[in-house]
C-alpha cells in the first residue's frame, strides 16, 4: 500500500514537473506562422515562417526562415545581431563592418506600415500573425533608414491567423515592470518595440519620444523605479538611444541588442542577480557554520 | 533518507547545472551543494571528502580557462566563456561531491538489480574512494614528515600520491575480496531492513523533479538567461523562477534527515 | 571424518614463477580448531584462501589439484566461485575495517544473509543468534567506525558466521589486538568450535596467544606442509612456538608445553637460582616531557603525563587499544600539539625527521620508491645526510633486499624497510607505533637485534606495543598507560610481572621477575 502511494506521488510530481512549463508556455494558436521580409536594396524576399505553436524572437525567426526556406544569413555578436542576410551584408563577426550600411530591423505597426524597432531582434517576441522586416541601408533610425516595401501578412502567408492571436503591445510593456513573468517557459523578453506601436504616429517620431522618456527613466545602473523591468529585459531602449547622437556603429539601434563598444552605459546586473548573490552568500555562511559545528562535534 | 531520493536529488542538481552557464544560477547551486553537504554529510571522512571535489572543481575552472589562453587572438569574452563553462563543470562536480558525502556508498549497490551488480560494485567502490583518500592523505603526510619529507612542493607529490593510491587500491581489493567471500552478486537479494521512503524523501524528490522541469523547459524554451552572452559581455538575465528552483534544491538541509550514525552512541 | 581435503594442490600467482603452494595434500577433520603457521611467504594466506575459492578465482593464477569440502554434496572449492561457497565457508580478513560494507553492526551482520536471499524472518533470527554467539548484543546499534579492535574483529566474525557456515577461515585475527581483545576473540572462536561444531582454520604468527586453543596445527614451509597434527609436535618441528615451547626445547622437555598451564605442571622439576636483577640503564637525559595534556576537541586523551627518556633506553609503551599510546607518541614526535605541557629532545622542541622520527603503524604509508635501497635513499636525500644506504639496511639485516620492490615483500619485511627508511634520518629519538602487524619470527628477531644496537649508540627508542613477549625481550623499561594516565613506569620485571593481563609467559609460570626463556635457562 505504501509502495503504491509512493509511486503515485512520484508520478504526480513528475507529471506536474512536465506539464507546468508547457502550461506556462502559453496557449498555442491555431495558425502558427509569421512573415518575414528581407529587403537588400536591390531585391525583396518574403518568407512565411512556420512557428509550430511557439513564439520566437526576431533572430530565431531568421534562423527558422533559414532552415525552412533556405534564407542565407549570418549572425554576429554571439548570435544577437544580424551581419548578413541573403548574401548581402558584413562578412566576419562585426556586423557593422560595412558601416554606415547595416541591417535595420522593422516591425509592423497597427496601421499596416513599418515601425523601426527600438529593441534588439533577440529580445523581440514574434508570434503567429506577426510580420518582421529587415532592410539594408544607411541611417541610424527609422526616420533615416529605408524601410522594406509595404507588405502585409496575408500577402506572405495567406489567410489571416485565428482571431486569438497573441495580443501584442496592448499588454503593458516598455517602462512597466514585468516582475514575475515566468521567464522559463516562453523565453519572454521585454518588448521595447511595443512602445513604438502603442501610439499610431509616424514611426520615427514616436520612437524618439518614447526614447526620450526612457532615457530619463533608464540609465546606466538600472536602479530606478522600473528596476524590475530592466532586470527582466536585456533591452532597455535607454541604452542605445542615449548613444544615438554619437552615431557610433556599435550603438546603432535595432540591429544590435547590446552595444559592443560599451560606450553606452552598461545597465548593470539585473536585480535578481543581486538576489542570487545574496542567496549564495547566505547559504555559504550557513554551510560554514554547520561544518564548524560538525567538526566540533566530531572531536568532542 | 531513502537512497533513491538522494540519487534523484543529485541527478536533478546535475541536470540543472548542465543546462546553464549563467554564474547567477551556478553560484547559488554551488552554495546549495555546499550547504546540503554541511547539513547532511555523514560524519567522519565521508563528509570531509567534499573538499576533494571543491579542489577538482577549482582545477577544472583553471584548466578550462588556461586552455583558452592559447588561442591566437583572445578577447575577454573568450576567457569569460571558458570560465563559465569551467564553472558549470565545477558545479556539476560539487553536486556529485555533495551526493558522495550524504549517500551510503553501498546503498547504491543494494538498490541495483543483480544483472548490474558488477558495475554497481565499481560505482560503490568509486563512491567510497573519496572518504578513504581523505583519511589516507592525512596519514601519509604525517608519515613522510617523520622521515624528513615535507609534502609541499610539486616534487614531493609522488611521496604523497603513491602511498595514498596504493593504500586505496589495497583497501579496495580487500573490500572486494571480502564482499566476494560473503556472497556478493550471488542471486536474488533480500532486504534485512527495507529502506523506508519517508515524507522527507517525497519532498526532496518533488523539489528535484520541479527543478528539472523548470530547467528543461527553460532549455527548450530558449530562455536567454540560461546562457551567458560573451560577445559582447553583458550581464545575463536572471529568472526568479529558475533561481527559486535552484534554492529549493537545498531543501534536504532544512529537513530532519536522519542518518543512522547521527544518533549512534 | 574429514571436512577439508587437499589433494595435490599446487598454485602459482600470476606474474610469478615459483609456486606458492607446492603439491599440498592433507586433510582436516571436522570440528577442529586448526592453526596454520610458518614463516611469511610459506603460503599460509594462500592456503587459507584456497579453502573458499578466493584462490584462484579472486586472485587469478594457475592451479592444479583439488580442495574438496565434504558434506552432503562434495564441492571442489578450486572450481567454485567464492560467492557460491559463502554459505559453506566463511572468511574473515586480517583488517576487518577495510571490509565493512555498511555502518551499523546489525546491518553488517545481515549483509551475507541479504546476498544469499534469505527470507527476512529467518534473517532476523540468524542475526540475533549470531549476536549472542559472539557476545556482542550490546553493540548492535553502534557504528562500526566507533568500535575497538577486538570488537571489530568479533563483528567481522559474526558477519561471516551469520549464514551458518560449517567452516570459518581467519587470516591473522589477533595481530592488531591487545591481549584482552585477543583473548576475547579466541575464546569466542573456541566456543564456536565446542558448542556449534564449526571447523575453524586460522593463520597466525602470535603463537603465544593461540597455541593453547587449537587442537591441530599445520606447519608450512615454502609452500608445502611439513607437519600436520598435534600442535606441540608441529611447532617443535618448525622450531617455533610460544616462549614456553622455546623453554621446553632449551631445557629438553619433550613434548614442549604449549600453554602456561602445561608449563606449570613441568616447571616444578626445575630448580632456579636467584631471580635476575634488572639493569637500570643510566645515560644522559635525551627526551623530557612534562605535564602533557592532549586530546581531540573536548575529548581528553592524555591527562597530565610526564615522560622522560635517557640515552640507551628502550621503553615499551603498553596499554589497551585506545588508551592513548598513539596520541602520546604523536605528541612526542611533534605531530600533535598538546593543550599544555612541553616536550624537549636534547633541550629543544622536537623536530620531525631530524631529532625525532616515528615509524607509523602501517608501513604502506611511507613506501613509494621502486626499490628498498631507493626508499632509504629518499630519506637520506631529504635530510641531507651523507651516510650510506648500506648502513641503514645493515642495521636491520635487510641488505639482501636492497633491489627488491618494497610491495613485493612480506608484511614483516616491509615493516623493516619502513623502519630503515625512518632510521636513516639518524635522529636520536626513535618512536615505533605498534610494529607488530604481520611480524613473523624472523623479522621480529631482526627487529630486536636492531633495537638493541641502536639504543647502544647514545640513542633512545620508545615503542608502543601490545606484544608482551616482545616487550619482555627487548625493553629496558616499561610504561603502562590507561585512560590517559601513566599507571606504571619501571623495570619490565616489575611492571609486567605485576600485571595480570600483560604478564609474559615466563612470569606466569615462574613468578614475577622472569621475562624470557633464556633468563630461566641461565638460572638453572
Amino acid at each position: 500500500m505504501r509502495l503504491r502511494l509512493r509511486s503515485s506521488l512520484l508520478g504526480v510530481a513528475l507529471l506536474a514537473g512536465v506539464l507546468a512549463p508547457i502550461a506556462t508556455a502559453g496557449v498555442a494558436c491555431a495558425a502558427s506562422s509569421a512573415a518575414l521580409v528581407v529587403s537588400t536594396g536591390g531585391n525583396n524576399y518574403t518568407y512565411c515562417v512556420e512557428l509550430g505553436g511557439s513564439s520566437v524572437n526576431g533572430i530565431q525567426l531568421i534562423q527558422r526562415a533559414g532552415s525552412q526556406h533556405g534564407l542565407q544569413y549570418k549572425l554576429g555578436y554571439g548570435g544577437n545581431a544580424v551581419c548578413m542576410l541573403a548574401n548581402v551584408g558584413a562578412s566576419g563577426n562585426d556586423c557593422f563592418g560595412e558601416h554606415p550600411h547595416f541591417w535595420g530591423y522593422w516591425r509592423d505597426n497597427s496601421s499596416g506600415g513599418w515601425s523601426w524597432s527600438g529593441t534588439g531582434a533577440s529580445n523581440v517576441k514574434v508570434g503567429a500573425g506577426d510580420i518582421s522586416g529587415w532592410s539594408w541601408g544607411t541611417g541610424d533610425s527609422g526616420s533615416s533608414h529605408p524601410p522594406p516595401p509595404a507588405t502585409s501578412y496575408e500577402s506572405v502567408c495567406g489567410a489571416a491567423p485565428a482571431p486569438d492571436r497573441k495580443p501584442k503591445p496592448g499588454k503593458p510593456k516598455g517602462g512597466q515592470s514585468n516582475d514575475t513573468k515566468p521567464k522559463g517557459g516562453a523565453g519572454g523578453s521585454g518588448d521595447g518595440g511595443g512602445d513604438a506601436t502603442a501610439t499610431p504616429s509616424a514611426p520615427g517620431e514616436d520612437q524618439d519620444r518614447t526614447v526620450a522618456d526612457n532615457s530619463k527613466g533608464g540609465g546606466p545602473k538600472g536602479k530606478k523605479p522600473d528596476d524590475d523591468a530592466k532586470g527582466q529585459r536585456k533591452d532597455d531602449s535607454g541604452d542605445y538611444e542615449l548613444a544615438v547622437p554619437t552615431a557610433s556603429p556599435s550603438t546603432a539601434p535595432g540591429a544590435v541588442s547590446n552595444p559592443a563598444g560599451a560606450t553606452a552605459q552598461d545597465p548593470g546586473p539585473p536585480a535578481a542577480a543581486f538576489v542570487a548573490l545574496g542567496l549564495t552568500a547566505a547559504l555559504a555562511a550557513l554551510g560554514a557554520m554547520l561544518v564548524r559545528r560538525r567538526r566540533r562535534l566530531e572531536e568532542g | 533518507m531513502h537512497q533513491g531520493a538522494w540519487l534523484l536529488w543529485a541527478f536533478s542538481g546535475g541536470l540543472v547545472a548542465i543546462t546553464t552557464t549563467n554564474p547567477f544560477y551556478l553560484l547559488p547551486l554551488l552554495a546549495v551543494a555546499w550547504v546540503v553537504h554541511a547539513a547532511c554529510g555523514r560524519p567522519g571522512p565521508q563528509a570531509r571528502s567534499f573538499r576533494i571535489f571543491l579542489i577538482f572543481g577549482a582545477l577544472t575552472i583553471c584548466t578550462r580557462t588556461a586552455l583558452v589562453l592559447f588561442l591566437p587572438d583572445i578577447q575577454l569574452g573568450n576567457v569569460v566563456e571558458a570560465a563559465m563553462e569551467g564553472l558549470r563543470l565545477a558545479v556539476l562536480l560539487t553536486v556529485f561531491g555533495a551526493y558522495n558525502t550524504v549517500s551510503d556508498p553501498f546503498g547504491v549497490l543494494r538498490l541495483s538489480p543483480r544483472r548490474w551488480h558488477e558495475p554497481a560494485l565499481a560505482a560503490s567502490l568509486a563512491l567510497s574512494i573519496a572518504p578513504r583518500t581523505i583519511a589516507a592523505v592525512a596519514t601519509v603526510r604525517e608519515a613522510q614528515r617523520m622521515r624528513g619529507i615535507e609534502i609541499r612542493r610539486f616534487r614531493s607529490l609522488p611521496a604523497l600520491a603513491v602511498p595514498v593510491l596504493e593504500t586505496g587500491m589495497e583497501e579496495a581489493v580487500m573490500l572486494a575480496e571480502s564482499m566476494d567471500a560473503r556472497g556478493h552478486g550471488r542471486g536474488r537479494r533480500t532486504r534485512y531492513r527495507p529502506e523506508r521512503w519517508g515524507w522527507q524523501a517525497t519532498i526532496v524528490s518533488v523539489a528535484g523533479v520541479l527543478a528539472v522541469g523548470v530547467a528543461v523547459s527553460a532549455l527548450f524554451g530558449d530562455d536567454p538567461s540560461l546562457g551567458l552572452s560573451a560577445f559582447p559581455i553583458v550581464w545575463p538575465e536572471v529568472s526568479p523562477v529558475m533561481l527559486l528552483a535552484i534554492v529549493t534544491l537545498s531543501i534536504p538541509a532544512w529537513l530532519p534527515v536522519d542518518s543512522p550514525t547521527r544518533k549512534s552512541r | 571424518m574429514t571436512i577439508i581435503d587437499f589433494e595435490r594442490v599446487s598454485f602459482t600467482y600470476p606474474d610469478s614463477d615459483a609456486p606458492v603452494l607446492d603439491d599440498v595434500s592433507l586433510s582436516i577433520p571436522e570440528g577442529t580448531f586448526a592453526l596454520v603457521t610458518g614463516h611469511t611467504g610459506a603460503g599460509k594466506s594462500t592456503f587459507i584462501r584456497a579453502i573458499n575459492g578466493l584462490v584462484p578465482h579472486f586472485t587469478g593464477g594457475e592451479y592444479s589439484g583439488s580442495v574438496t569440502l565434504r558434506g552432503e554434496t562434495n564441492r571442489n572449492t578450486l572450481d567454485s566461485a567464492p560467492r557460491d561457497l559463502a554459505d559453506l565457508v566463511a572468511f574473515v580478513p586480517q583488517d576487518p575495517s577495510a571490509a565493512f560494507v555498511v555502518d551499523r553492526v546489525e546491518d553488517e551482520i545481515a549483509y551475507s544473509l541479504e546476498n544469499l536471499g534469505v527470507d527476512r524472518t529467518v534473517m532476523r533470527r540468524r542475526v540475533e543468534e549470531t549476536l549472542d554467539a559472539l557476545n556482542i548484543e550490546g553493540l548492535r546499534d553502534r557504528s562500526v567506525r566507533t568500535l575497538s579492535g577486538g570488537e571489530r574483529q568479533r563483528v567481522a566474525i559474526a558477519a561471516a558466521l551469520a549464514p551458518g557456515p560449517r567452516i570459518l577461515l581467519l587470516d591473522e585475527p589477533t595481530s592488531q589486538l591487545d591481549p584482552q581483545g585477543a583473548e576475547d576473540v579466541l575464546a569466542a572462536l573456541q566456543r564456536l568450535v565446542h558448542d556449534l561444531g564449526i571447523t575453524v582454520v586460522l593463520a597466525e604468527h602470535r603463537l603465544e596467544r593461540v597455541a593453547g586453543f587449537v587442537d591441530l596445527a599445520v606447519g608450512m614451509r615454502r609452500g608445502a606442509p611439513v607437519a600436520l597434527g598435534d600442535p606441540a609436535r608441529v611447532l617443535e618441528l618448525l622450531k617455533s612456538g610460544p616462549p614456553v615451547a622455546r623453554l621446553g626445547r632449551l631445557v629438553g622437555w619433550s613434548p614442549s608445553p604449549l600453554t602456561v598451564r602445561d608449563a606449570r605442571r613441568v616447571a616444578s622439576t626445575l630448580h632456579l637460582t636467584a631471580r635476575p636483577e634488572g639493569e637500570r640503564v643510566a645515560g644522559k637525559l635525551l627526551m623530557e616531557a612534562a605535564g602533557l595534556r592532549a586530546g581531540y576537541g573536548r575529548r581528553v586523551v592524555l591527562n597530565d603525563i610526564d615522560v622522560s627518556l635517557d640515552e640507551g633506553e628502550i621503553v615499551a609503551l603498553m596499554g589497551r587499544n585506545g588508551a592513548g599510546k598513539t596520541t602520546l607518541l604523536r605528541c612526542l614526535a611533534g605531530l600533535h600539539r598538546p593543550e599544555s605541557g612541553m616536550v624537549n629532545v636534547r633541550g629543544e622542541a622536537p623536530v620531525a625527521g631530524r631529532t625525532v622520527s616515528l615509524c607509523p603503524q602501517r608501513p604502506e604509508s611511507l613506501l613509494f620508491a621502486e626499490t628498498v635501497g631507493g626508499e632509504v635513499e629518499v630519506t637520506l636525500k631529504a635530510t641531507g645526510s651523507d651516510s650510506s644506504i648500506e648502513t641503514a639496511l645493515d642495521a636491520l639485516g635487510i641488505s639482501e633486499l636492497r633491489d627488491r620492490h618494497p610491495r613485493d615483500l612480506s608484511a614483516g619485511q616491509r615493516l623493516l624497510v619502513a623502519i630503515a627508511s625512518v632510521v636513516a634520518t639518524d635522529g636520536p629519538l626513535l618512536l615505533l607505533d605498534e610494529p607488530t602487524r604481520g611480524l613473523d619470527h624472523q623479522s621480529k628477531t631482526r627487529l630486536v637485534g636492531f633495537l638493541r644496537s641502536w639504543a647502544n649508540r647514545r640513542r633512545a627508542v620508545m615503542l608502543a606495543t601490545h606484544d608482551v613477549e616482545l616487550a619482555a625481550e627487548v625493553a629496558t623499561r616499561v610504561m603502562m598507560i590507561a585512560t590517559g594516565e601513566v599507571i606504571a613506569d619501571g623495570q619490565p620485571r616489575d611492571v609486567l610481572g605485576d600485571s595480570s593481563v600483560f604478564a609474559p609467559q615466563m612470569a606466569r609460570v615462574f613468578g614475577p621477575g622472569w621475562l624470557t626463556p633464556e633468563q630461566v635457562v641461565a638460572a638453572l
